[in-house]
């Protein structure tokens, strides 16, 4: 995780949050918008091992991670977290790190 | 059986059978990861950009090496430690993670649904082998996640 963020910091300031390659992407016009960290419902992890990830990555309480965890079995998915796209990219490296199936988006 | 100690460590007690079948499994998977072809692997490495092809190649360029040592490292850690009548937290966690990975894995090969229950698979079924490894890594990682999460 620490070359991870290394290699970022290093990276020259030029990339923009989204390539401007479709233009009917509104979402280019807009570099400030938040990204936000999806979790996906998946049929392998353990409901109770998804919760002690949310609690352990993010400090969330027993019952804010399981709320959580909640919306992804039942809803198929829940934004777990949300920021600037570098902060995104490790929390969806760090969700990767411990087997869950995450996303990033910008919306 | 899996106890934090007083000295912050954790007793762990597990069966002759059941260290045979981790030792199997994590020879398989590491075959496998340094092998790197087999699509069952692909849980390991997921997609972080589902919409955005280049994002997700740059992406994946910069985490997959670290994603497979990691998996390696752990699987190591399991292996060093699988006689072990005490665990740090440390290597707890690397069990953890070898683990899970392994479910994913096996998972994945079996291409498993919520409604499946490892338990009803047919005596005959070739993949009964798999489906049972599935189940008690099902039970050890629930062991692990309830001594270590927070209240």
């Amino acid at each position: 995780m620490e070359t991870v963020k290394t290699v970022w910091m290093e990276a020259p300031p030029t990339t923009s949050p989204v390539e401007i390659e479709d233009p009917v992407d509104d979402t280019t016009a807009f570099p400030d918008t938040p990204w936000v960290v999806i979790v996906w419902n998946d049929p392998i992890n353990l409901m109770q091992y998804v919760t002690y990830v949310f609690q352990k990555l993010f400090g969330y309480s027993r019952a804010k991670a399981t709320k959580l965890m909640l919306d992804v079995h039942h809803k198929g998915r829940a934004v777990v977290s949300e920021g600037p796209r570098e902060k995104a990219e490790l929390d969806v490296f760090r969700l990767h790190e411990h087997g869950l199936w995450a996303t990033m988006q910008q919306e | 059986m899996l106890e934090r100690n007083e000295a912050g460590d954790f007793d762990v007690e597990i069966f002759e059978w059941q260290r045979q079948m981790l030792s199997n499994l994590i020879e398989s998977l590491r075959d496998l990861l340094l092998d790197g072809s087999s699509p069952v692997l692909r849980r390991l490495y997921p997609i972080a950009y589902p919409s955005d092809a280049d994002a997700n190649a740059d992406y994946e360029q910069l985490v997959h090496d670290q994603l497979l040592e990691q998996k390696l490292a752990a699987l190591e850690t399991v292996e060093d430690s699988l006689d072990a009548t005490t665990l740090s937290e440390a290597e707890l966690m690397q069990w953890m993670t070898a683990i899970n990975s392994l479910r994913l894995v096996l998972g994945t090969r079996l291409d498993i649904s919520e409604d499946d229950n490892p338990i009803d698979v047919a005596p005959d079924d070739p993949d009964r082998p798999l489906w049972l490894s599935y189940e008690l890594l099902t039970q050890m990682l629930g062991v692990i996640v309830d001594a270590v999460a927070p209240g």
